[in-house]
């Protein structure tokens, strides 16, 4: 393990001075050799020029998002699980470029066992608990007891911030099975890791 | 003298029902606070995916409060894509808390499994931009950003991580 050498206290946000512009633009390419020559000379000869363009993002800008740390759910009495609104629960991009989840890691949490489906789960597994979640709940939190790769989901992809597609709706859903919890007070019952990596869903 | 013990059991009087209902009313002010604290599940410190039966609420009741919980846990993770390395084993790499954060935050930034670096308690408003550490090499990497509960100190609610790129930082430049 490593220490803080150094910390420099600002309120708000900074950049790095030495990287401050928005974007680099980078030319390379070769011209004819024409380029000196009369106009006329150009029109005679065949050649073309091409000329790249490139554009990376600053590496100075930060990648900065917005995530819940917490998605409640309620049990009803036959186990079901009602979660939050998807239109609360999501991940919203504020970075100038646009940003995409690679992964999602579950870990279950306390004497809570994530199962595929908990109404399957044998009667010893006691406080099973099935949930599912994403923009189309394809994540399965038992499969994601191994973090899951969503590098090639473009449903977790998030433009920039302002563009309208920023944010990534996190929908549930969900079953208990066997519960021996004391569910009166609210429970963890697992953890939620997201990952992400600017740029889109390759 | 009759007169005067008369005259002070009758100033008494008012005094005793004044301080009779504002005890009546403190005791169902504190009854009212109960009831209250206890319809509402108490909010499980750690969050990530949490569970309860909120027994006693409505439908609708039990949605707000549900969305209430999660935007309530909202937390802005604020990290440079790319951290610059310098052969003194010095590392450029922005990690800020936002200040409208709720939490404090803690980052590590982990290679290969590895964690390489663990920060201290980083307050909303404050950043780091450059720090030592060693056995970074450039490539990739991840930042762990775990929000911490500012009264006990515990982790606050599911982490969040970031890929970044390390890279050798141009010869001659300074920090």
């Amino acid at each position: 393990m490593c220490r803080i050498a150094k910390e420099k206290a600002r309120s708000g946000i900074a950049m790095c001075r030495s990287r401050r512009t928005v974007a680099t633009i980078v030319l390379a390419g070769a011209l004819a050799a024409g380029c000196a020559m009369p106009a006329a000379a150009l029109a005679d000869d065949a050649s073309q020029g091409k000329t790249q363009v490139t554009v990376v993002a600053d590496p100075g800008q930060t990648l900065k998002f917005e995530v819940p740390t917490v998605i409640p759910f309620a049990a009803s009495a036959d186990g079901v699980l009602v979660g939050p609104s998807k239109e609360v629960a999501k991940i919203t991009n504020k970075s100038v470029f646009g940003i995409h989840v690679t992964e999602v890691g579950v870990e279950a949490k306390g004497a809570w066992n994530v199962v595929a489906d908990a109404a399957k789960a044998p009667g010893q597994t006691k406080n099973a608990i099935d949930f599912q979640f994403g923009p189309a709940r394809q994540v399965d939190a038992a499969s994601a007891l191994i973090p899951a790769d969503t590098s090639s989901d473009m449903g977790f992809n998030m433009g920039y911030a302002g563009s309208g597609t920023e944010s990534v709706e996190i929908d549930t859903a969900g079953n208990v099975a066997h519960v021996a919890a004391d569910l009166s007070k609210e429970t963890s019952v697992a953890t939620i890791v997201w990952t992400v990596a600017p740029g889109a869903a390759a | 003298m009759r007169r005067t013990s008369l005259s002070r059991q009758g100033s008494s009087a008012p005094k005793t029902c004044a301080l009779i209902t504002v005890l009546v009313a403190l005791a169902c002010a504190a009854a009212l606070a109960f009831w209250l604290l206890a319809a509402i599940p108490q909010r499980a410190a750690d969050g990530g995916a949490t569970v309860s039966d909120y027994a006693g609420m409505t439908r609708e009741e039990i949605q707000a409060e549900l969305d209430r919980q999660v935007a309530d846990s909202m937390m802005t993770v604020t990290v440079s894509p790319r951290a610059f390395v310098h052969e003194e084993g010095w590392v450029e790499l922005a990690l800020a808390n936002d200040a409208r954060n709720k939490v404090q935050q803690r980052f590590t930034l982990v290679q290969e499994g590895k964690a390489v670096y663990e920060s201290g308690i980083v307050a909303p408003g404050r950043e780091l931009s450059s720090f030592e550490v060693k056995g970074l090499a450039p490539g990739k990497a991840t930042v762990l950003v775990q929000g911490v509960d500012a009264e006990t100190g515990s982790a606050a609610g599911s982490s969040a991580n970031v890929e970044i790129e390390v890279v050798k930082a141009p010869d001659g430049q300074e920090l």
